[in-house]
């Protein structure tokens, strides 16, 4: 019980000190892509330590949804780390408070209180950014449904613990409508973490920011706490994709310290995978114009919808 | 075997879906030609599963005439609008999204109601063959643009050849040859009438043909 309780610490330890490491090393890459040095990997950690730092301020019209705001969103991907297998292959004490589904709500409240605050604050950027990020998310929300049934669907539950070992004995692993669902997947994460195509996270250009706008009345530890938030969120979504949906190898069956510290290897060299695939994704596109949203969400879900029609005739 | 089955039909489905929504007429095209590509590849699977000469030839022509050729005409002959978009449409590209995801259904519902017996390859190729060739006629109905409706009744001719590839593992090489020749050149008389098309309306969009013009 112990030894569980330890297990489930680290891998929420690794969840808050890797997140920013991997936002740095996606913008180091993406600078040597441009040909360009940019920041060290190391650059986030300096950002928060800055903005813990400094003082906190906040429109006196302000409610206590403002103020509450960014411990959810800091939260938020915490308790959903406690809900998928970050580094061991077996269930821990938590896993299984929630299915996927439940984990979907999890992690949807801490989007769901940004934009209560963004609006609370009015400022008229928040409004804007929260309506835009509603407007993703709803249409988001379709291909998140049915890719749940569909991993449901192909590996008869949807606990993550339980698809990751039903993944790791599969063969072969990658088939068709898996491989459309991980796809689909990927294409609704980048979305909804507000990355390109979606929305660009290097720029704060007011006339098509969803994200950043909506971090704009933030300031000081309040700031670094959304920050990190959303860093969080890139990197426990990616966990699912790499370790559940995608590559469910590598991690610990054994609460020992060697175990661990292999898991936290691969998870390292799979989230620097991840991270050059995000880099190569935001050098090659641009950002799409928010009126054809749509058309990249409706994208997704035919992906989705392919996968549950193949694999269903597959069998 | 199976697996690149699997692999290269439903890349081949993904790439009728791409043609159903592509906004350029280069990218049309060329996904045209991927698709064929990608057809001939899987002829080509086959060919190494059975070592049918047939299905050999049938690989290579695909590749050569399909995925080479066609496009080659059909971008010296529709030069003028060869790099433009595509403004207007019939049906807008979410609704068409979902109207193919439909039409896919209806694909994969025919096959499974067909009395067919797999051979060769499994039942959903078969499903699949059907439903490029729903999606390649719908492509033709759902745009405004002739050479985007051109491209799309290529499409479904890709899925009629795909669906002979699963029922009888390729049609005969006579059949498939003059096959080919006969959409080569009507993809020539095409593209001739597009480019005249142009001349005389100065647009490839269809709907301006309704109109008489004095």
């Amino acid at each position: 019980m112990l030894a569980a309780a330890i297990g489930q610490c680290v891998a929420v330890l690794v969840v808050l000190t890797l997140a920013p490491l991997l936002k740095g090393v996606i913008a180091r890459l993406e600078a040597v892509v441009q040909s360009r040095r940019g920041p060290s990997p190391f650059q986030p950690y300096f950002d928060l330590a800055k903005l813990f730092g400094k003082q906190r301020s906040a429109t006196p019209e302000a409610s206590w949804v403002f103020r509450f705001t960014p411990y959810i969103v800091f939260a938020a991907p915490i308790a959903f780390a406690m809900l998928i297998p970050v580094l061991t292959a077996f269930p821990l004490s938590w896993a299984f408070m929630a299915d996927m589904v439940g984990s979907g709500f999890v992690i949807g409240i801490g989007g769901f209180f940004t934009n209560l605050a963004a609006m609370d604050s009015a400022s008229p950027y928040g409004g804007l950014g929260a309506s835009r990020s509603r407007l993703v998310s709803s249409l988001a929300e379709p291909t998140l449904i049915l890719i749940f049934f569909a991993v449901g669907y192909i590996s008869g539950g949807t606990v993550p613990f339980v698809v990751n070992d039903v993944l790791h004995n599969a063969s072969p692993l990658i088939t068709p409508s898996h491989a459309l669902i991980a796809a689909a997947f990927l294409m609704v994460l980048l979305a909804e973490t507000g990355r390109l195509p979606i929305d660009n996270p290097g720029t704060a250009q007011e006339l098509s920011m969803i994200e950043a706008s909506r971090l704009f009345e933030f300031s000081g530890p309040d700031q670094a706490l959304m920050e990190w938030g959303g860093w969080m969120k890139l990197f426990v979504l990616l966990v699912v994709w790499l370790n559940v949906l995608i590559w469910p190898d590598g991690l610990a069956t054994q609460i020992t310290l060697p175990a661990f510290a292999i898991a936290i290897g691969t998870l390292a060299a799979k989230m620097l995978g991840a991270a050059v695939l995000i880099a190569g994704i935001e050098s090659a596109l641009s950002k799409i114009r928010i009126l054809r949203v749509p058309e990249y969400l409706g994208g997704t879900f035919v992906l989705s919808f392919l996968s549950i029609v193949l694999f269903s005739l597959g069998r | 075997m199976d697996l690149a089955a699997a692999v290269f039909s439903t890349l081949i489905l993904l790439v009728g879906f791409w043609l159903l929504i592509a906004r350029q007429i280069r990218a049309a095209v060329d996904g045209y030609a991927i698709q064929s590509i990608l057809l001939g590849c899987l002829a080509l699977a086959l060919f190494a599963a059975t070592r049918d000469p047939d299905l050999l030839a049938l690989g290579i022509l695909t590749i050569a005439i399909k995925g080479l050729a066609i496009p080659a005409v059909i971008e010296r002959q529709a030069k003028t609008t060869y790099g433009k978009r595509e403004l207007q449409y019939h049906v807008g590209f979410p609704t068409a999204l979902l109207i193919g995801a439909g039409l896919t259904l209806i694909g994969f519902v025919a096959a499974a109601r067909l009395p067919y017996h797999p051979a060769l390859l499994a039942e959903p190729v078969l499903g699949v063959a059907i439903a490029v060739t729903l999606l390649g006629f719908f492509t033709a109905m759902a745009r405004r643009d002739a050479v985007l409706q051109l491209a799309g009744l290529l499409v479904a001719e890709n899925g009629v050849i795909l669906v002979g590839l699963v029922v009888a593992s390729g049609l005969g090489l006579l059949i498939e040859f003059a096959v080919f020749l006969d959409v080569l050149v009507g993809v020539a008389v095409m593209g001739f009438l597009i480019a005249r098309m142009h001349e005389t309306v100065s647009s490839t969009d269809t709907s301006e043909l309704s109109r008489l013009r004095g």
